[in-house]
């Protein structure tokens, strides 16, 4: 009935289909205000992207073009190759959008809840209680599935939006500020439920606050300020942009003579700091490597009962590459 | 010096009166007022002067119908839009969580009280102000006099206190702005009519003169239930106690703001629950404890049993989680609308009463009560649809699921026909008294021609004008953030467009006066009657046709087309109007129905794929 419909829509398919995201020269105007200048990503199939930046960077902005909820931008912007503002509807198929807060229908259960969204994407209808159930096991909520959704505590509302989003099987997660207002506990297990859909190949755009779970989490990770990206790439790419210092905490069971004024020797070696129960070594990763400095001490004649590399200082990187202005 | 200034500062007060003064929407109900107020007034005044042409000396002395005219639209828009604007002033501060904020300050609870109060009442006092221009018109036309002024003024200001001091008292007991705007009207229009009942029942009893003294009981107690009362009955007290009243009239006002005082702290924090919901559980535990007797012992006719969703999610939870969604609960509402809508039609018949417009008027009052019971409903429901899922915060998580935007609207709107459905029952038994009503009250003068009209009539009104408010309210509340707002503008527009052809006609159609100021209780035979029939003409009948004026809660406003056995047919066109009429209305739900998934994209800013590629899918 449209055959040129049907060439286009194939075209639009075609292009660019190695990756998952794929945004170029994003602009976002609400009036004259500019939310997003001009920004490019280009995110692989199975890769977790952090998105970071302060208050009103342009994070959800961006995130919520990628849902198909900002019709109007400027520049292109793809999900699994479909363009956004083409083919919005089959984006739709693609993704699974959890926002930065949990809406309830307060008279739902969560049985009902995850039906009333299998039904929205469209599940057959046979299929959808194994899938449920599937969701719900997941996400560890079997035992809440005929409770109120509204009964929920936070965190196991937020667990269950990932089961929403889970149900028609999407390519692409968008995750906006998922762990906000979560407690330890909860925020854990979000985490680690994170690492199983990454071990799924989902290919995941997360926000957040939180930059040392990012760290831990993301294989890329982009820095947002003022509407525009200020860094982006892996962890190491961008600590080793920046010149940033790596921290190990070593402690030991006996005390070497001259262990101190080796280390200190040592090149790339900046600081070292001696605590009652450990020492706490700062170095630049591109001249040292954490191995060398491994065997460093066992060369002197120390007996390593810790050894514990710190997590790469991510809220270092973000205050050394933000100046803090939103706009 | 500087703490009693400080302690006089009003910061709650200035907030809110800067708050308001900044918002647009303060500026279109002020010049939508002003327009209002004032075309209310030309039209008195050019009506009572018989016509733009007649403007002499004649119309000295004439000055009462102007003052009367004024002071009435001041009255209803106090106890239209007072309740609307005030009800939201601490429920707003609940819903945005900032009153506890609010408490912890040095602002002591009366403060808090006083402040939110005097905020809201002080733009009506200036609304009221806005009347003096008119007034002193009216003055100076002369057939007023100084006292009738005066208890004009104090009657306004007093019931300005008393809505407002009502409707603070809901907002601090109720945890949201619509549970505390729709008590706030229902507690007004219990005490209004009250009021009425009371006065009706003096002036039955009674219907002369007394004095002052002789009535000062039933003043104080008219005067303090409803001052807009009080002032309607100017003509049977003799001597007024207005002192008096005013007396007792402000009582009512500082209860109401104690009450709120006492309710504000423990009620700041409540948890939000479904209103209707609740009220639906109440019934069923009503419900229960009667069905457990000896004759039906705990029989259940109807088990509910609610499926999970299969094909349509959104109809699925209009249909099946909201509140009048069971089987159980919608016979429970007819039940609970039935029951004292057939008791109240057949009370008439049960009291022996003898004269048959009496009938007839109690047949139309509960015509125009199902009516307005239904607008109420409906407006409350579809204005909830998009702004209940902003509230809850789902739309976004709902526009990102694949359904087709029309799909949405329609879903959405299942529940809201589902209602009209519902509604069509108790407003279908009012039409049928009303028409037997009318039926026995013409002792068959009447051609079954007519009879058939006005049938046709009451078919056809209901099934435009219902989907017309649901429409209207769905647009409402997607342009608007909040439900109380968009219930707000769509009570505005339904008042623009009631109201305002009632006000432009007499302009136009002197003649037809008398027929709008009796409320169009005249006879067939009245000559102003006929001269209005015979005047209407073109200009009246396109006014008619694009307002839905004269349909709107009027059964019987529009002239039948087929005139009384041996008359002349004198206006077949007006019969040919109210089709263009509902042509047009028809039309323009059409076109509401077929525009909303486009204003939902638009508002909500969801992309939306190309037509054709829509099409293309379909296909």
């Amino acid at each position: 009935m449209f055959p040129r419909l049907r060439r286009k829509t194939a075209t639009t398919e075609n292009e660019a289909p190695k990756l998952a995201v794929r945004v170029d020269k994003l602009w976002i105007r609400y009036g004259k205000f500019q939310a997003v200048r001009g920004i490019s990503l280009a995110i692989p199939p199975g890769e977790v992207f952090g998105f970071i930046g302060p208050n009103g960077a342009g994070k959800s902005s961006t995130i919520r073009v990628l849902a198909t909820l900002q019709s109007k931008f400027d520049g292109y912007v793809a999900v699994n190759g479909l363009d956004v503002k083409a083919r919005p509807d089959l984006v739709r198929e693609q993704i699974g959008y959890v926002p930065d807060f949990f809406g309830v229908y307060e008279d739902l259960t969560a049985r009902e809840y995850l039906h009333f969204f299998a039904a929205a994407y469209r599940l057959p209808y046979h299929k959808r209680a194994s899938v449920v159930d599937d969701v719900l096991q997941l996400t560890d909520l079997t035992h809440k599935i005929d409770f109120s959704v509204d009964a929920l505590s936070r965190g196991m509302k937020q667990r269950l939006s990932l089961a929403r989003v889970l149900l028609h099987d999407p390519a692409v997660l968008l995750l906006d500020e998922p762990a906000s207002g979560l407690d330890p506990r909860a925020r854990i297990e979000m985490r680690e439920l994170l690492k199983a859909l990454k071990e799924m190949g989902k290919t995941i755009v997360i926000s957040s606050h939180i930059l040392h779970e990012l760290a831990q989490l993301c294989t890329q990770i982009g820095i947002i300020e003022a509407g525009q990206i200020v860094a982006q790439g892996s962890v190491a790419e961008i600590y080793k942009h920046l010149g940033l210092m790596r921290i190990v905490h070593v402690q030991l069971a006996n005390d070497p003579p001259g262990l101190l004024e080796h280390l200190q020797s040592l090149p790339g070696v900046t600081h070292v700091e001696e605590t009652a129960d450990r020492w706490s070594i700062r170095f630049e990763e591109g001249e040292l490597e954490i191995e060398d400095l491994h065997a460093a001490f066992v060369h002197q004649g120390g007996r390593v009962r810790m050894f514990q590399p710190e997590v790469m200082d991510m809220e270092t990187a973000f205050m050394k590459l933000t100046e803090g202005t939103t706009q | 010096m500087n703490a009693l200034l400080s302690q006089l500062s009003l910061p709650l007060l200035s907030k809110e009166l800067t708050e308001q003064s900044s918002r647009g929407r303060t500026f279109i109900l002020r010049t939508v007022y002003a327009i209002a107020l004032y075309g209310v007034g030309l039209g008195a005044f050019v009506n009572q002067s018989g016509g733009w042409d007649n403007l002499s000396f004649n119309i000295l002395g004439t000055g009462g119908r102007l003052f009367t005219a004024v002071v009435q639209y001041q009255l209803a828009a106090i106890y239209l839009l007072l309740p609307m604007i005030t009800a939201g002033t601490i429920t707003s501060e609940k819903e945005r969580d900032t009153l506890g904020i609010l408490l912890i300050t040095k602002l002591g609870p009366w403060t808090i009280v006083l402040e939110k109060f005097l905020s809201r009442v002080v733009p009506m006092l200036l609304y009221i102000l806005m009347s003096l221009p008119l007034l002193a018109v009216a003055y100076s036309l002369g057939g007023v006099e100084n006292g009738q002024v005066l208890q004009a003024g104090v009657v306004l200001v007093l019931c300005v206190l008393q809505v407002g001091s009502l409707a603070v008292l809901c907002s601090a007991w109720f945890r949201t702005t619509p549970q505390a705007v729709v008590s706030a009207y229902l507690l007004i229009g219990l005490t209004q009519f009250c009021g009425v009942l009371y006065a009706r029942s003096m002036t039955q009893a009674s219907p002369v003169l007394y004095t002052g003294e002789e009535r000062l009981l039933d003043q104080l107690v008219i005067g303090t239930v409803s001052p807009g009362v009080y002032l309607s009955l100017n003509q049977y007290f003799r001597e007024s106690n207005l002192a008096t009243c005013v007396g007792w009239a402000i009582l009512p006002v500082f209860a109401c703001l104690f009450a709120a005082r006492l309710a504000l702290w423990p009620r700041a924090f409540l948890t939000a629950r479904s209103w209707g919901l609740m009220l639906l559980r109440a019934l069923d535990r009503f419900f229960h404890v009667i069905n457990q007797n000896v004759v039906t012992r705990g029989v259940v006719i109807f088990r509910d049993h609610v499926p999970l969703p299969t094909a349509r999610p959104l109809a699925w939870r209009e249909l099946n989680k909201r509140s009048l969604g069971t089987m159980r609960y919608l016979i429970r509402f007819l039940l609970l609308t039935e029951a004292p809508l057939i008791a109240a039609l057949l009370w008439p018949l049960a009291t022996g009463e003898v004269y048959e417009n009496r009938r007839f008027a109690t047949g139309e009052w509960a015509l125009q009560a199902v009516w307005l019971l239904a607008v109420f409903m409906l407006l409350v429901q579809s204005t909830a649809l998009i702004t209940g899922e902003r509230s809850r915060q789902t739309l976004d998580v709902l526009l990102s699921t694949p359904m087709l935007t029309r799909d949405i609207v329609m879903q959405k709107m299942a529940g809201v026909h589902y209602l009209i459905k519902i509604l069509l029952v108790p407003m279908g038994t009012a039409a049928i008294f009303w028409l037997f009503w009318l039926g026995a009250g013409q002792h068959n003068q009447q051609p079954p021609l007519d009879a058939i009209w006005q049938l046709v009539r009451m078919i056809v009104q209901p099934l435009i004008y219902l989907p017309l408010i649901a429409w209207g309210g769905f647009y409402c509340g997607l342009y608007c953030k909040s439900q109380t707002q968009a219930m707000l503008l769509g009570v505005v527009i339904l008042a623009v467009l009631v109201g305002v052809p009632r006000i432009i006609l007499p302009m136009l159609l002197p003649a037809s006066a008398p027929y709008f100021n009796s409320g169009s209780n005249m006879s067939y035979y009245d000559p102003s009657y006929r001269a209005f029939q015979e005047d209407i003409a073109w200009t009246g009948h396109l006014i008619q046709i694009l307002f839905p004026c004269s349909n709107f809660f009027d059964a019987r406003s529009t002239p039948s087309p087929y005139p009384y056995r041996g008359e002349t047919p004198l206006m077949p066109i007006a019969g040919m109007a109210e089709i263009l009429h509902w042509l047009f209305y028809g039309g323009v739900v059409y076109w509401l129905r077929t525009r909303a998934p486009q204003a939902l994209t638009r508002s909500t800013q969801r992309a939306e794929a190309p037509i054709e590629d829509l099409a293309l899918e379909l296909a």
